[in-house]
């Protein structure tokens, strides 16, 4: 020991740079440096292909109502001042669905579509920011002033009344800026105040409201305010804002905007009817999630864009947690980039799994140690070896020739998800009206089942094809054409080959008549059986028994259905295979449920579980790795005390447990010293300590019922 | 208050009604502010003349719309009285009314520097400043401050200080002041000064047709619109007597009135002919009063599509004809689902009265058709875009149901139908707020899996009694005997007439998971999907936010959105409900 060391130590906080997470910071000190780099090059390309994607799908999705919007709030100020008599606030009621943490991103988006297109002047106001009026104007006006134009005053100007802002806004539309300028001047001369302690009431100079000189309506822009969660603005404050609005509704042309998740009637729930008769409401209808999240599924995951694929178990994670949890889109693609990254971070082949263009260079690229660990690929070996013989030692002994087979099927998996992805759209059109849909009434669903497993092996679709041999013929006829319909412009060659047979079938199908000229043999024999005439019943039975087991002469539609079927059923078994049977699947799709689930799916009530009964899990200790139930004395105070309570009714004796807990403390001291004694003081502390940090965390509550007892606040055993 | 000191400028002058001003103006007025003659006369003679010392304050009340705002603007505008006036929603801090008043007196030149003032001492200071810098001395000025009731918000001082502004003065000041309530509701804390109060009644059925004739549409004769109001009157004037309201209403459906007109198949003398029209418009029209959730554009497409609709189907004169339960008996499944065309059965639902009773029916079965059933997508009905025969539902719902969770139609009706069995029972809970006019059935929201049973949950755990938990979700819980049964249909107040009670998180997450048949682990998602059910206000926490051990909610939802929830799940919440046992 170095006594010299120190004489006092001591802690000394500094601030130190605000630290800024780099991606570089993670990957440097990796082992495979290099790959690592490589893999997250490809990893951002690849999110960033994806994310442009669905930011496109977002917008598409959400044109329409936002077009309607747009033309709601630019004719609507001329409409009303129309109508005269009767001053309404124009009000768009959007109804947005209950998945809340998608809304910011719409709304934010409508505030910019607005400021491009219809009027500068746009707030979006949230409840969290408006627990008062003041609240709410003091951040309305500050949003609404912060143009460029208006900008200088607004700094002086902390006070914010609506007739000022009334009046700020008319003379800014109807003044030079020039005038501005020197208006603006005059005011820094003007006397400054002397409460400028209270923010609200820092001294400003402010121009008195122009009552006289109204600007009509017509030629000032549109104000939009937004009230992003209408739900959540307390009742008084709203009211409060409608009524302001509506008073200065002849200089100010407001439009409101009110997001509401669930029903127009919220509207009501928080104002009274004088203040709601003030509105002039109409409601716009935003697209529901389910529908944005089935486009994403069909745009995004179900093509051959983007050769990353979830596997079916962390697919049908995802998509339980969008179905039960949220119906949050941004959730969903969150989760989505997660997998992303954790694939290319933890495979250490990932980067294969890159845009077509790119695979070229990274096949060139493979080190020999990854061309080792290729081979080892179970997908890989499994193909090389069914392959014939002469190309099989090529590939073994010459790299070269490996590299080739493996940048094939890279480019062939392309063409072979197009491929099977089409064949699932035709399946799911001629599945998802059928009664009881033993498919899934969702294409997503059908997905999820073709990536588990063989999809022509499962119950479901053997028997949607026992009841798509029942369809009636004009309905058929529908199906196949809206078949055709979705494979007919394909470019590829398979594909095409597909849709002309189809194309044949639907040929016969529509000129039944000329398939029956090839069978018209013997459909008189049985004629004359038919016409029965007196039987009892017992050989009507019997007849009718002998006919139901001739077997039933099909009819020239039944014919043709039967071999389409058998072509469809060819077809799905020919290009549509399970995610575990594509070459190569280790590296393209990701199918690490645990992982996910662990990071996105918090369990805090069983961590805390987890931790109390079994602290090795946690502490990386091999002292209190213990079977099941049992106690060790090594484990932390907190950890006994809980299992201890594990083991006790709804109120628990504080002495019993002290009790309990000295003697698993001391089992080693305990067999020398007699029972009964007092236990140490030191002893008594931990315990109560531990008590008290199971009360902290809301296992237990102090009671009155009985003396010296706890109550439990969970309920189960050990 | 009234001590008229008779100022040097003042001579007595005979014509009285006009208190020095321009008679020509004060006609003018008068036939500007219809059905008020008393009550101008009545303020006149209070102000008196420009000069006379008016009484320090005075008070005007009367329900909303009855004009106290425009007649006394009008008043003060069209004679040219200085004045101020202020409203005093507004204000949300007394800085504000002072300032707002003293940097508008009148004459107060726009550019001059704007004075600052936060408490009433300055406000009187500077009020004396302000007027005799206007040469205001010698004339009245009035003050004006509009909802004044809340002005008993603010400084206790506030109200009794405007009261005697004239005093505190000196000046010849007038405060006026004009609110929804009476007087006395604003007597609190002392130094009040009482002013005079002017009472400002409603408007008679009369009356108000004088003043809604002059919205008469300039492209219409007044004969036409006259008689349009009258009919108009004879409906809504029950239901609503204000004003703005019923003027809106009138514009709002005056347009169908003189469609007949318009398109030459009756003449304006036909009054039969067009309340016939007319009747059921206004009828509907009568449900939606103040609720505004369609704006003018959105209801005369609303009509239209009505119209398109009446035409195509088999007409009937009113909207709803008389309930016929005995079509199809209660219980049975209805033939027509798969008999007849969609929009008939919609129809044959609506007769039945049952978009009353389960509000959230009717546009689930409108929904439906588009996204195709397989048993409806073949039927005729069911190819229309917009489902006809659901008529009040589509043009207010195009909320649609996403198709995971689409009823088929079978299992639909099959509820809707013993809903109306349990009608009778139903009825005694539906408290008069929760009827829902047919307009704006509540649409079930569309809700994440779990959340809906949390919902349910939730629901369960605030109307019912903590004691029966046990009994609906414990495995083998004993029978209970019949005495008790007895003993409790007595006591049974209902918990629905009572209203949801509060229950701590722990009692609705228990039932939470005794309600869910899959197994899930307690993660985060599901506990944060009960902050967002209270952010959406389908729940409510009734204890502060700093409580975080044992936080309390309520459940905000109403019977029938329930049912309507639970029915998507699969789940018979009236099973578990105490008060339907």
């Amino acid at each position: 020991m170095d006594t010299a060391e120190s004489v006092s130590r001591g802690c000394f906080a500094y601030k130190g740079k605000k630290k800024i997470a780099r991606a570089e910071d993670y990957l440097s000190d990796k082992k495979h440096d290099e790959s690592m780099s490589v893999r997250y090059k490809v990893f951002q390309k690849m999110w960033e292909d994806i994310d442009a994607e669905i930011q496109m799908l977002r917008s598409d999705l959400n044109s329409k109502v936002f077009e309607d919007l747009l033309q709601f709030i630019c004719k609507n100020h001329r409409e009303t001042q129309r109508a005269g008599s009767v001053k309404e606030v124009p009000t768009a009621a959007l109804m947005t669905g209950v998945n809340t943490p998608d809304h910011a991103i719409m709304f934010s988006n409508l505030a910019s579509i607005l400021k491009e297109r219809v009027t500068s002047l746009v707030a979006t106001l949230r409840a969290k920011d408006c627990s008062s009026v003041k609240a709410l104007l003091t951040k309305l006006l500050h949003q609404l002033l912060s143009l460029n134009e208006l900008k200088p005053r607004v700094e002086k100007g902390q006070r914010l009344l609506f007739p000022l802002f009334a009046a700020r806004v008319e003379e800014h539309h109807e003044n030079s800026t020039a005038q501005e300028e020197n208006q603006s001047t005059e005011m820094e001369t003007s006397p400054r105040g002397e409460d400028a302690s209270v923010e609200d009431h820092g001294q400003s100079p402010r121009k008195s409201p122009k009552k006289k000189r109204r600007a009509s309506p017509g030629d000032s822009p549109v104000i939009a305010v937004i009230l992003e969660d209408t739900e959540n603005f307390p009742p008084n404050v709203l009211q409060d804002f409608v009524v302001t609005c509506s008073n200065y509704l002849d200089r100010l042309p407001i439009v409101l905007v009110f997001g509401i998740a669930t029903s127009v009637t919220t509207v009501h729930r928080l104002l009274p009817t004088a203040v709601s008769s003030l509105l002039c409401m109409e409601k716009f209808q935003a697209p529901p999630s389910t529908h944005y999240f089935s486009l994403l599924i069909d745009k995004i995951l179900m093509t051959n864009k983007f050769p990353f694929k979830l596997g079916p178990r962390v697919f049908q994670l995802l998509l339980d947690m969008f179905l039960c949890h949220d119906f949050s889109v941004i959730n969903f693609t969150m989760a989505f980039q997660f997998c992303l990254l954790d694939h290319y971070t933890t495979n250490p082949l990932a980067h294969l799994c890159c845009p077509r263009d790119m695979i070229h260079r990274m096949v060139k690229n493979l080190s020999a140690q990854e061309v080792e660990q290729m081979h080892r690929l179970p997908s890989v070996m499994r193909h090389i070896e069914q392959l014939p013989g002469k190309d099989l030692a090529d590939i073994l002994e010459s790299e070269d020739c490996f590299k080739k087979l493996i940048q094939t099927l890279l480019e062939e998996n392309f063409t072979c998800q197009y491929r099977s992805n089409t064949i699932l759209r035709v399946l799911h059109t001629l599945t998802a009206h059928l009664p009881t849909h033993p498919l899934g009434k969702q294409l997503r669903e059908q997905y999820v089942t073709s990536l588990e497993d063989d999809i022509t092996e499962t119950e479901g679709f053997r028997r949607a094809f026992d009841l798509l041999a029942m369809t009636a013929g004009d309905e058929f006829v529908s199906l196949v054409t809206q078949c055709l319909n979705l494979v007919q412009d394909s470019d590829d060659n398979k594909m095409e080959e597909f849709s002309s047979a189809l194309q044949v079938f639907l040929y016969r199908l529509e000129h039944l008549d000329e398939e029956k000229q090839e069978e018209k043999k013997e459909p008189a024999v049985e004629k004359d059986d038919l016409k029965l005439q007196r039987t009892d019943l017992r050989s009507l039975q019997k007849r009718l028994q002998e006919m139901g087991k001739k077997k039933k002469k099909l009819t020239p539609y039944e014919k043709v259905r039967g071999e389409l079927l058998y072509f469809f059923k060819e077809n799905v078994r020919r290009y549509v295979c399970p995610a575990k049977a594509v070459v190569l699947y280790e590296i393209l799709s990701y199918d690490d449920d645990s992982t996910v689930r662990h990071h996105l799916n918090a369990a805090p009530r069983s961590a805390i579980h987890l931790a109390l009964s079994n602290p090795a899990h946690y502490l990386h200790c091999d002292c209190c790795n213990v079977e099941g139930g049992s106690i060790s004395p090594s484990m932390p105070d907190v950890c006994i005390a809980y299992k201890l309570h594990l083991e006790s009714g709804q109120l628990i004796n504080l002495y019993d447990w002290l009790q309990a807990f000295v003697s698993i403390v001391t089992v080693e001291e305990q067999e020398n010293k007699k029972k009964g004694s007092k236990p140490d003081k030191l002893l008594q502390a931990r315990f109560i300590q531990a008590v008290s940090e199971l009360q902290f965390l809301g296992f237990i509550k102090p009671t009155k019922r009985k003396t010296d007892h706890v109550a439990r606040l969970t309920w189960g055993g050990c | 208050m009234e001590s008229m000191e008779g100022k040097g400028t003042t001579d007595q002058q005979p014509v009285c009604h006009c208190w020095g001003h321009d008679s020509a103006l004060v006609n003018y007025l008068r036939q500007q502010i219809r059905c008020r003659d008393p009550q101008i006369d009545l303020l006149l003679s209070l102000f008196g003349e420009r000069t006379h010392l008016t009484p320090a304050s005075i008070f005007l009340y009367g329900h909303t719309a009855t004009g106290k705002t425009y007649m006394v603007s009008m008043i003060l505008s069209t004679l040219q009285l200085p004045a101020v006036s202020v409203n005093c929603v507004e204000c949300y801090s007394s800085r504000f009314l002072f300032e707002y008043i003293l940097n508008n007196l009148p004459g107060r030149d726009d550019a001059a520097v704007s004075v600052t003032c936060d408490n009433m001492n300055d406000f009187v200071r500077l009020l004396k400043q302000g007027v005799s810098s206007q040469n205001l001395q010698d004339q009245t000025l009035y003050i004006v401050l509009d909802r004044a009731e809340r002005l008993r918000e603010m400084d206790i001082n506030i109200l009794p200080a405007l009261l005697r502004m004239q005093e505190l003065t000196g000046l010849n000041i007038c405060t006026l002041f004009l609110s929804e309530i009476v007087w006395e509701k604003f007597q609190y804390g002392t130094a009040f000064c009482d002013p005079v109060v002017v009472y400002m009644p409603d408007y008679t059925q009369e009356e108000l047709m004088q003043i809604m004739l002059l919205d008469c549409p300039s492209s219409q004769s007044e004969d036409l619109y006259r008689n349009y109001v009258s009919l108009f009157l004879s409906v809504f004037y029950r239901v609503c007597r204000d004003l703005r309201e019923l003027r809106h209403m009138a514009l709002l459906n005056f347009p169908k009135y003189t469609e007949p007109v318009e398109k030459g198949e009756a003449s304006e003398k036909d009054m039969r002919k067009l309340w016939r029209n007319i009747e059921p418009h206004l009828k509907k029209a009568l449900q939606t009063v103040y609720l505004r959730e369609v704006s003018s554009a959105q209801w005369e497409e609303m009509q239209r599509s009505q119209v398109s609709e009446d035409e195509a189907g088999p007409a009937t004169a009113t909207p709803f004809p008389p309930v016929d339960q005995s079509r199809f008996p209660p219980g049975t499944r209805a033939p027509a689902a798969n008999t007849l065309p969609l929009h008939v059965t919609g129809r044959l639902l609506l007769e039945a009265g049952v978009p009353r009773l389960i509000t959230g029916a009717a546009p689930t079965i409108g929904n439906i058709a588009p996204g195709g059933t397989p048993a409806l997508a073949t039927l005729p009905g069911a190819t229309h875009p917009r489902t006809p025969g659901v008529p009040h539902a589509h043009a207010t719902t195009p909320h649609a149901i996403p198709a995971d969770d689409a009823v088929r139609s079978e299992e639909l009706v099959g509820p809707c139908l013993s809903a109306s069995l349990l009608s009778g029972k139903l009825d005694k809970y539906r408290l008069p707020g929760t009827f829902c006019p047919s307009l704006r059935l509540s649409i079930p929201v569309e809700l994440p899996y779990y959340s809906k049973y949390l919902l349910v949950a939730a629901y369960l755990a605030s109307y019912n009694p903590v004691v029966s938990d046990k009994r609906f979700f414990c495995k083998n819980a004993g029978k209970i005997s019949r005495r008790s049964k007895l003993i409790k249909k007595h006591e049974r107040a209902s918990n629905h007439l009572l209203g949801p009670k509060p229950f701590p998180m722990d009692r609705l997450l228990a039932i939470f998971y005794s309600i869910i048949e899959d197994k899930i682990a307690p993660s985060a998602c599901i506990f944060s999907q009960i902050t967002s059910l209270v952010s959406l206000h389908l729940l409510g926490q009734t204890c502060a936010d700093s409580q975080i051990d044992m936080p309390r909610y309520k459940c905000l939802v109403s019977l029938d959105f329930i049912r309507s929830v639970a029915r998507t799940i699969g789940f018979d919440v009236m099973k578990y409900l105490y008060d339907f046992i």
